[in-house]
């Protein structure tokens, strides 16, 4: 009975021009996204390589370990291809060098405005939107226009119990819409492996969770739109209905959940933030100049009632013990201003984390938000990517100044050249190095964080199991409202 | 939309009269854009005979019109005209500036002054001499990276035009484009906050030339102090020339602006035309 209800139900559908509608934009706007998201991933890629290059090639000619900078690349992950998340509008490189903080810039959409104007229509925004708006118009009138239509009082006139009934519209509604999900995700795979994106088994497996909360989340909408049908009488009501939730629940309740946690636990602006870093910044290196120039005071005194040349002995003397002790204020200026720095970053990162959480708390009240956060969490291009990112350079950046002390340490060079001014014979320059590149082969080189699939997957079953509540909430209301519908 | 404009000024945001015009265009437009999807709405339950086909239609052409047609027209223009990255632009610039650091160290190591013994005149006669090359790099440094810009910038405008032009076919692009060029946040606005900041440089850069003498941001200075100087006073910073952004206009904005919404009104004629013409032969029963 259930199967043979299935079947009707199906081959309804598959013979309707909604069916050939959902199959078609689905199928145009899935391609296109894979096909656009491949061509920036390997744009992405290409320009990376270009990078970490040029910041190789920097490294190698710049002149002396002093002060020497380089810059980190944020590298592209081939899921972006699916699920863009933030990563077009986080900065994709950050400086590093002993006196500034990590920050990310430079992002895709800063450089390349015309792509902001537009943004991207990725693989989970068409299941988001367009996929979810298509299982409302597949299931409006599941019930109440077969009731219309004189054909559920027909039904009924015969031996089928109403639980099977529901079971097999709900069951039909789901593999018919399934289809127009399935079918271009099997070509966006085979595109994919046409243009040899490398695809590891992490990738795989989360590609695949991916393609079952997208599944659980039109469940919801079939579900929803069923239930909608069953509480109401005409389909141009559920229709209405239908399309008011949702609205609601794709377009209002995630952009509302952000502004209600914005009002609810403000935080501080970033320019705020760094405002007051710099003003710290600049009291300790005002702070270091008077130093400097209370420690020249007492090297002039010490040298006080000296001939010229016992000045120029004595300074020569001294000169690296002075070198040391500049060097060693400098030093630890730097280390505070860094400290600083990071209690004022963590800080605001704790209260930012605490506000997104308010944020996603009230959204995940939305299906569409549950399966947002979850897709992003597996993508790996979620709100965390930016910060996830900053840590890690952050630790490249302690162990990269690390390095370079050690170096410059051991050379003993204080800067690119020396220029010596000398009364008699005039200006003499002298570089370490006038010849040939600095050899960086044992410099620590940056290592992009890895988004792995066990991580990603305990940060997205939270959603996806909210999505299964949620369809199973739809589903069970549908089941009960039927179950005392009046079929006449 | 009335409700919201009354909201402005009641949660302390002050709008000048340039700006309420702007924004009564943009409401405008928004008049014109729902008067387009409505003709269009028409036009369609015009020619189909039940209403699930016409929503059916309807659904697909908004999904084309607001989804898939400005994304394609970006990849199209992306595939005609080639824009070269800013880390391709980067690269070159870091090589040429390679190149003349590694000349100007030759000229550095071959300087001599003219007369010796004199510290304070040397001391003059380096800065001099530093200044000069310093100059002359970044004068260099300037024309390269200037050709560099601009030419990405071209290829980006016309990256822009092809891309624009494609994607006005989509009533939601030309309102998207009316309105965020009246708003002075369409792509514009980048290149226009840039030009400001350029000028505001050549303003800055000047100011200092005249008060110190020497560029700003260049060469290096040599300081010779003693122990019983006296302390320089601190620099008055009232002095330097303020930076104005100066705000997207009326003027500015209602000619690029006046194709979007002439391309909207035209998209109403046209879909009530085609509505006319198939409700002339629709069958009533």
């Amino acid at each position: 009975m259930l199967r043979t209800l299935i079947l009707k139900e199906l081959r309804a559908i598959l013979a309707s021009p909604k069916f050939a509608a959902t199959f078609g934009v689905c199928s145009i706007l899935m391609l296109l996204s894979v096909f656009i998201g491949i061509r920036e991933y390997r744009t992405a890629v290409r320009q990376y390589d270009e990078a970490l290059e040029l910041a190789a090639q920097s490294l190698r000619t710049q002149p002396s370990w002093m002060g020497l900078t380089t810059t980190t690349y944020r590298a592209p992950d081939p899921m972006q291809i699916f699920i863009p998340g933030v990563s077009n509008d986080v900065g994709r490189l950050s400086g590093i060098n002993g006196s500034e903080d990590v920050k990310l810039k430079n992002s895709t959409y800063a450089d390349d405005t015309i792509y902001a104007l537009f943004r991207s229509i990725d693989f989970s925004f068409i299941v988001q939107v367009v996929l979810s708006l298509f299982a409302v118009l597949f299931t409006y009138d599941a019930i109440n226009g077969e009731r219309e239509g004189g054909t559920l009082q027909l039904t009924f006139s015969n031996p089928v119990p109403r639980s099977t009934y529901i079971l097999a519209k709900l069951a039909g509604s789901w593999l018919a819409l399934a289809v127009p999900l399935l079918v271009p995700v099997l070509l966006a795979v085979l595109l994919v492996m046409l243009y040899g994106i490398p695809f590891g088994p992490d990738d795989w497996g989360r590609f695949g969770f991916f393609l079952v909360i997208s599944l659980l989340f039109f469940t919801f909408f079939i579900s929803l739109g069923v239930f909608i049908s069953t509480l109401t009488q005409r389909p141009a009501t559920s229709f209405l209905v239908s399309l008011a939730a949702w609205v609601t629940l794709v377009l209002i309740v995630p952009r509302l959940a952000v502004m209600a946690a914005g009002v609810a636990d403000p935080v501080p602006s970033v320019a705020e933030t760094e405002a007051g870093v710099d003003a710290f910044s600049k009291d300790r290196w005002d702070g270091q100049m008077k130093e400097m120039e209370a420690r020249w005071q007492t090297r002039q005194e010490a040298m006080h009632g000296m001939s010229k040349e016992e000045r120029e002995a004595y300074g020569r003397e001294k000169e690296k013990e002075w070198s040391a002790d500049d060097e060693a204020g400098r030093v630890s200026v730097q280390k505070d201003i860094d400290a600083f720095a990071v209690r004022v970053n963590e800080d605001l990162r704790n209260r930012k984390s605490h506000q997104e959480q308010l944020a996603f708390g009230f959204a995940r009240v939305s299906p569409a938000s549950a399966y947002q956060l979850a897709s992003m969490s597996l993508a790996g291009t979620g709100v965390s990517l930016k910060s996830r990112y900053e840590d890690a350079m952050r630790e490249y950046r302690t162990a990269f100044t690390r390095y370079v002390d050690r170096k410059q340490k051991e050379t003993g060079g204080q800067g690119g050249f020396r220029i010596t001014v000398d009364s008699r014979t005039g200006f003499h320059f002298s570089a370490p190095r006038e010849r040939g590149t600095l050899d960086v082969g044992d410099l620590p080189s940056f290592v992009p964080p890895v988004t792995r699939f066990g991580e990603t997957a305990s940060g997205a079953v939270i959603d996806a199991g909210l999505l299964a509540g949620f369809s199973l909430m739809a589903f069970a209301g549908s089941f009960l409202a039927f179950l005392r519908y009046d079929v006449r | 939309m009335l409700l919201g404009c009354v909201m402005l000024p009641l949660l302390g945001v002050p709008l000048s009269p340039d700006e309420w015009t702007r924004l009564a265009l943009i409401v405008a437009a928004g008049i014109l854009y729902f008067g387009a999807f409505l003709t269009i709405g028409i036009a369609v339950s015009a020619m189909t005979v039940r209403s699930s086909s016409a929503f059916l239609g309807l659904l697909v052409f908004w999904i084309f019109a607001v989804l898939i047609l400005p994304r394609s027209a970006i990849l199209i223009a992306g595939r005609a005209v080639d824009v070269p990255s800013l880390d391709d632009i980067n690269a070159k610039k870091f090589r040429y500036s390679e190149q003349l650091f590694a000349e100007d160290r030759q000229k550095m190591a071959g300087f001599t002054p003219s007369k010796s013994g004199d510290m304070r005149k040397m001391v003059e006669e380096f800065q001099k001499f530093m200044g000069a090359i310093g100059d002359e790099r970044q004068k260099k440094m300037d024309d390269f990276s200037g050709r560099l810009n601009e030419e990405r910038a071209n290829r980006q405008a016309v990256q822009s035009t092809v891309a624009l032009g494609i994607a006005r076919v989509s009533p939601s692009v030309s309102f998207s484009l009316a309105a965020t060029t009246l708003a002075g946040t369409s792509l514009s606005m980048k290149d226009r906050y840039l030009q400001a900041a350029r000028g505001y440089q050549q303003t800055f850069g000047k100011f200092m030339l005249d008060k110190t003498g020497m560029n700003s941001g260049g060469g290096m200075v040599f300081r010779i102090r003693t122990g019983d100087a006296e302390k320089p006073a601190p620099i008055d910073t009232h002095e330097l020339p303020a930076f104005v952004d100066r705000p997207a206009m009326l003027a500015d904005v209602l000619p690029p602006a006046l194709t979007d919404l002439a391309l909207l009104a035209l998209c109403i004629m046209v879909f009530f035309a085609v509505a006319h013409a198939a409700f002339r032969r629709y069958d009533l029963r």
